[in-house]
């Protein structure tokens, strides 16, 4: 574990500083520049799909654009080297304990970068950029109020009340939420402090932006469940980090790419009264969009992989070689419906279906 | 709420393990034109059957069950994966019907077979008796993961046959690389080597070419028995979570051998004793509920395969082992090979004590 700090920093800082490196592109986003549709169209977007699932940026070097088709074709490259080189030295290693963590966060990484690349080849091809919004700054205060349905056959299934509260000032951002559903004594209530090192791309001496960005976060998760007599304390740490793809492409504008990689450390309380430790790994991966064009609309959308085995989601349930360590599929839409008003609806598959819709209220621009 | 739920359902696949979990229910049940067997908790597979002939694969060391002919003559019963002092014994209505033991050319010492005559139209219970005293302590052996070792497989049973104190083995899952049809025969066929029986349940890598094609050769995956004042429960958790149905049957299994030496054995531990890891149950709030239930019951011990080192830990304060030592990849770095435990079962103190024994070559 000496070393695991010096992983996680070179690994994260390497995935965002690789596009910059690699293509020169080092500028941010400049506010009322004007996009270029070089290469959208039906037949690209078939493209990239098809062989584009295979040879990402497919689309985008049958059209003609040599220049970002290569770079989604490098990044594509990074990322099979990510997840075959951490498949091989599972593999070699037997998953010894001493290997799984820098080897998972890597495969991570690397699940990102092949995600993205794909992606970011649709999302070029369908012209998305025209559509999609930017990244805007948050607001002072955030609150939401909502439901959120379970759907688990193994455990219980039914309707939850959640309730969540964030607030962002300079480089600190602090939220809670609570999901609750007290015919069961289930309440899931989880804590974050987070703190962004790299800093966003503007606005950044007043709130939380949503550019590029590397924070760190720390937080707490309480789950108990009288119903089936588990409590369980979670202390999430990890370094969450954002690429905005701008830096790649002007055609991939308005998107962007999650990672984050982590450890949760925490401990169980059983009905006997025994406390054991436990421990998890957090490496997130996520491929997003902006959305709301407008200066007063807001709200991104989020196709994401949670690695965490916990909660009501816990990981995927597999037939086969993967069983177990697998993680879970999750979308996420944000969108403003007034000035200061939004909804979010969300979406899991793992070991339960999770979906929730809320109505959102900001205040402090 | 039944259209939401529809809608999910139609999205993906949280059921894993339910159709094998209904496959067990089907083992050891025949209603054929020529016979009707039912075997007690499903704990005997039917592996062929005649007008006046019955062979099982037995999954546990004592049998049950009745048989209903219906062509009268001189009935053959065959058992394979039988303990040695396996003795059978029939009776129609409460008599005792005379059985004969028949050798078997070439027999090897867990291939039984027995003989009796039989009237057309009768039920007959049988009981397939093995003797263990529930005072004196005994031993069985536990292992698992053997995968691409097959071809090594003799190295961990030559150690094995070697002990006589043995009464049985347990494996907990991937006993080969894919499942297949091939690799499920040659396990059984190199099983013979052993001069005892082994019960097993399966693991992730027998999901590889079917869902039940371990089931078509060893019988159910989920099963719970009894045995010289112990009971041993087997779980399939190859996809990482216990099926829905099978939660039930664990109640029971749970219950009954609360007031007795306890072990419950699966494949995918509910927690890894490495979490970074999580070669484990999928939800953690799974494995929480699961290990609450086994604590409540007072299980005495828990076995696992699936990460292939040696590791002793706990697990809601019940001792747990991971064995995984069969001759899977090995982890590196961790100071030890392929091996398997030999347990010693002390039945009125109701304790399972492991011992490691180191197989060579380790790698």
């Amino acid at each position: 574990m000496k070393h695991v700090k010096y992983w996680i920093l070179a690994l994260l800082m390497g995935l965002f500083l690789f596009p910059k490196i690699a293509f020169g592109q080092t500028q941010g986003i400049q506010s009322g520049e004007v996009e270029e549709t070089r290469t959208s169209g039906p037949l690209q977007l078939t493209l990239s799909v098809v062989p584009g699932v295979l040879v990402h940026g497919s689309g985008q070097l049958i059209a003609g654009d040599t220049s970002l088709g290569l770079k989604l074709l490098a990044a594509q490259g990074v990322g099979i080297l990510g997840l075959g080189g951490g498949i091989a030295m599972l593999a070699i290693t037997g998953a010894s304990d001493q290997f799984n963590v820098p080897v998972i966060w890597t495969m991570s990484l690397g699940g990102a970068a092949f995600i993205f690349s794909w992606f970011g080849d649709i999302y070029a091809s369908m012209g998305a950029s025209q559509l999609t919004g930017r990244p805007k700054s948050l607001p002072l205060m955030e609150i939401s109020q909502g439901i959120q349905f379970v759907y688990n056959p193994i455990l219980d299934d039914g309707f939850y009340s959640k309730t969540s509260l964030r607030l962002a000032a300079k480089k600190w951002l602090a939220s809670a939420s609570i999901s609750i559903r007290p015919d069961l004594n289930d309440i899931r209530s989880q804590l974050r402090g987070q703190y962004r090192l790299v800093g966003s791309a503007r606005n950044s001496e007043e709130f939380f932006t949503l550019g590029d960005s590397l924070d760190l976060s720390l937080g707490y998760d309480l789950h108990t469940y009288d119903d089936r007599r588990v409590v369980s304390h979670q202390f999430p740490l990890a370094l969450l980090g954002r690429l905005d793809l701008r830096n790649l492409d002007k055609a991939l504008r308005g998107s962007f790419v999650d990672a984050s990689i982590g450890l949760v450390f925490g401990g169980y309380f059983y009905d006997s009264g025994t406390v054991e430790y436990a421990e998890q790994l957090i490496a997130d991966i996520g491929f997003g969009v902006y959305l709301g064009r407008r200066k007063n609309q807001w709200g991104t959308a989020k196709l994401y992989y949670r690695h965490r085995h916990d909660g009501f989601l816990g990981g995927a349930k597999l037939i086969g070689l993967g069983s177990g360590a697998t993680g879970s599929a999750n979308f996420r839409l944000r969108h403003s419906l007034f000035d200061d008003w939004g909804f979010e609806i969300g979406a899991g598959a793992g070991s339960a279906y999770v979906f929730d819709l809320s109505a959102i209220y900001r205040w402090g621009k | 709420m039944r259209l939401l739920i529809a809608i999910i359902m139609l999205s993906g696949c949280l059921d894993v393990g339910e159709q094998r979990a209904k496959r067990d229910l089907e083992i050891g049940q025949l209603n054929s034109e020529f016979l009707s067997v039912s075997v007690d908790d499903g704990l005997g597979r039917i592996k062929s059957h005649t007008k006046l002939g019955l062979q099982l694969w037995a999954q546990a060391p004592q049998l049950s069950g009745e048989i209903k002919i219906k062509e009268t003559g001189r009935f053959v019963f065959d058992l394979n994966n039988a303990m040695l002092d396996a003795d059978l014994k029939v009776n129609d209505s409460g008599a005792a019907i005379v059985t004969e033991v028949v050798p078997i050319e070439n027999g090897r010492p867990t291939q039984k077979r027995w003989a009796f005559d039989v009237q057309a139209g009768k039920t007959y219970i049988f009981t397939v008796e093995s003797t263990q005293s529930s005072n004196d302590p005994w031993r069985f052996i536990a292992f698992a993961d053997v995968q691409r070792r097959i071809d090594g497989v003799q190295d961990l049973f030559a150690p094995m046959a070697l002990d006589e104190t043995v009464r049985f083995a347990l494996i907990s899952g991937d006993l080969t690389s894919q499942g297949t049809v091939e690799e499920l025969t040659r396990f059984q066929s190199e099983l013979l080597a052993l001069p005892f029986p082994c019960f097993a349940t399966l693991g992730n890598h027998e999901l590889g070419s079917g869902e039940t094609t371990f089931h078509d050769f060893f019988g159910r995956g989920n099963f719970s028995f009894e045995y010289g004042g112990a009971r041993f429960t087997l779980l399939d958790s190859a996809s990482a979570t216990i099926a829905e149905p099978v939660w039930e049957w664990l109640d029971r299994w749970v219950e009954r051998g609360k007031d007795k030496a306890h072990l419950v054995m699966m494949h995918i531990p509910p927690l890894d004793v490495s979490g970074h890891r999580n070669g484990a149950f999928a939800s953690r709030l799974e494995a929480n509920t699961f290990l609450n239930l086994l604590e409540r019951g007072k299980v005495d011990i828990t076995i696992y395969g699936h990460v292939h080192t040696f590791a002793a830990y706990s697990n809601a304060g019940i001792p747990a082992y991971i064995t995984g030592g069969g001759g899977a990849i090995p982890m590196r770095l961790d100071g030890i090979g392929r091996h398997f435990l030999k347990v010693d079962v002390d039945p009125l103190k109701q304790t399972f004590v492991p011992q490691v024994v180191r197989v060579h070559p380790e790698d």
